[in-house]
């Protein structure tokens, strides 16, 4: 009954719309051009004219003498940016990136699943709130949460000092950066892979059983894969997360340790020489967008071949 | 369809799905505690009767910190800046994203995929990038050194893509025919939209309303490149507190706006939930 009525409404509104005069019928099948206007102004003029102006930037002849660039073309910024020191920072950078990516999804998707299936209760309703809270928390303070773990007086070093262990200096090397960052990329991981398990209908799940698969097969066979979209969007918002970090390098490793961005941000802003700022941005950006890619596209064709 | 069902409790019995199940529950617990602990520890050295910045655990207890932090000028001009930069961008990125929402997921046409990708794209930019060409034209291109709407333009582009990906996500699901029906009794488009379409995707719109607000309000990335010595924003005052000072006033600072935090979660639970506000990405 419902159905007839809704099929009914909708002739009606369609031969309503065969009726008006063509200029109603035209701005209505244009309307969606107006309504795209302002986000393409936005993105053209905001967006990707300051890109290319950025890819431009990183041709320029820096002159040191001078606080303009001279507009005449040269590859000189990129033979820097990938040679020594510059190029340890590339691959740092890469490497930080990539740890953090892994253990983000692998410590986000228990999380993420416990919180979809396990029933409302006042434990589930405190991890979600923490976890949203955690969008609204200073990046400073969640940095200096584990200044406070791997500091030589941290909570870490005590633990050691307690068992009679050697004492050691971590936060000199690489890896405060990346679990701080997984700190940091677990809460939007975690909400962007519950969003994949949500659409999951539970009875496909029910179906491999019946067919005599265990729980473990079950999962690796079928949840996994069917809850691959979020665990991509998951892997990209994490590598891009932490190929941008500037403040925790800095942190953490009192500058011990320099990412990618902290050659960024210092060039343009203490030493003003733009064109390597931009060819440094540039490497940055070809590198994040081919690992987007490339991550997409293996998990695809992962779940393909399953 | 009830007999097909295989009995959940059952089916754990297996001794693989047993192990699998126990080190499901330790990862699950074990990653909450992660993401927990360690915030305790930097927020309780707000207490801290040290001078210095000093390692946990705090020694006696003070609220000191928290008056340091209140007379600090440039903390309370970062607040404000930030609360008006945030909620502009938060309007103007809700305002873009809706509309072009509807007009991506009611019509197509030639080139919509590739339309789409770039919308989305500034998610896999990284902030810095965006931070650094917009500092690139805007200071060195175009001369434009008033920080304040700079900075509202950078945010609007780094939040306008999950504005338009959580109200995506709620037009998808929608029946048109509820909009339909209201038009053949004789209710205009606009009157329609606001008062069928609107309050329908309402959960997408909180949901990016508060993306929007949040990313604007906690970034470090861009606004470090745009802000300068006359306007900062609470994150880039924060760092540049550190830089100069080592003491627990940082802590105080994120403290107090922990328990400002706390109350907006409240409201989101009340509004939209926690279960809502999730399924839409």
């Amino acid at each position: 009954m419902t159905i007839l009525l809704a099929s009914v409404l909708e002739n009606m509104s369609d031969s309503k719309d065969n009726k008006s005069s063509s200029l109603k019928y035209y701005a209505r099948k244009y309307a969606f051009f107006i309504f795209l206007l302002p986000v393409t102004i936005l993105l053209v003029l905001l967006y990707l004219l300051p890109l290319i102006l950025l890819l431009a930037q990183s041709f320029y002849t820096y002159d040191p003498n001078f606080f303009l660039p001279k507009p005449i073309f040269t590859l000189e910024n990129y033979r820097i940016v990938l040679s020594p020191p510059y190029s340890k920072a590339i691959t740092l950078t890469l490497w930080i990136s990539a740890t953090t990516t892994i253990l983000t999804v692998i410590l986000s998707y228990p999380l993420s699943f416990y919180l979809v299936r396990s029933k409302t209760g006042l434990a589930k309703k405190f991890v979600m709130g923490f976890l949203i809270a955690s969008f609204f928390m200073q990046l400073l303070i969640r940095i200096y949460s584990f200044y406070h773990v791997f500091g030589q007086e941290g909570v870490l070093n005590q633990i050691l000092t307690f068992f009679g262990l050697p004492t050691q200096d971590w936060l000199g090397g690489p890896w405060p950066i990346a679990v701080s960052m997984v700190h940091q990329s677990i809460p939007i991981a975690v909400l962007v892979i519950m969003g994949s398990i949500k659409t999951i209908n539970p009875e496909v799940e029910d179906a491999a059983k019946i067919l005599g698969a265990n729980g473990v097969e079950t999962f690796f066979k079928v949840t996994l894969p069917l809850s691959l979209p979020g665990i991509i969007a998951a892997s990209l918002l994490s590598f891009t997360g932490s190929a941008s970090a500037y403040v925790t390098p800095l942190v953490l490793s009192q500058g011990k340790v320099l990412m990618m961005a902290n050659y960024i941000y210092n060039r343009f802003l203490d030493v003003v020489n733009y064109p390597f700022a931009a060819a440094m941005s540039v490497v940055l950006l070809i590198l994040s967008l081919s690992v987007s890619y490339g991550i997409s596209g293996v998990l695809n064709r992962w779940v393909k071949i399953e | 369809m009830g007999q097909n069902r295989v009995d959940r409790r059952n089916s754990w019995k297996k001794p693989a799905d047993l192990i699998g199940k126990i080190a499901a529950k330790f990862l699950t617990w074990g990653t909450f505690l992660f993401l927990f602990v360690p915030i305790l520890f930097a927020l309780s050295m707000a207490f801290d009767t040290r001078k210095i910045m000093a390692f946990f655990p705090p020694k006696g207890f003070t609220l000191d910190w928290f008056r340091v932090f209140l007379d600090y000028t440039p903390f309370i001009e970062g607040l404000k800046n930030s609360l008006l930069i945030a909620s502009i961008v938060t309007v103007v990125s809700l305002f873009v994203g809706v509309l072009c929402s509807l007009a991506l997921v009611r019509s197509d046409f030639r080139g919509k995929g590739f339309f789409n990708t770039l919308i989305l794209s500034p998610i896999v930019v990284p902030g810095v990038i965006t931070g650094a060409a917009l500092l690139n034209m805007l200071y060195g291109n175009l001369r434009q050194f008033n920080a304040l709407p700079n900075i509202i333009i950078g945010h609007t582009i780094l939040a306008m893509p999950y504005v338009v990906r959580t109200v995506s996500a709620s037009l998808v699901g929608f029946n048109r025919t509820l909009e339909e029906a209201a038009q053949s009794l004789g209710a205009d488009e606009i009157t329609t939209f606001f008062k069928v379409t609107l309050p329908i995707i309402k959960p997408g719109i909180v949901a990016g309303a508060v993306f929007a607000f949040s990313i604007s309000w906690g970034d470090v990335n861009l606004a470090a490149f745009l802000t300068d010595a006359y306007t900062t924003t609470f994150p880039v005052a924060l760092m540049g507190y550190m830089r100069y000072y080592s003491n627990p006033a940082v802590a105080a600072a994120s403290a107090f706006l922990m328990g400002i935090t706390a109350i907006l979660m409240i409201v989101i639970e009340k509004t939209i939930g926690f279960e809502k506000f999730v399924g839409l990405w």
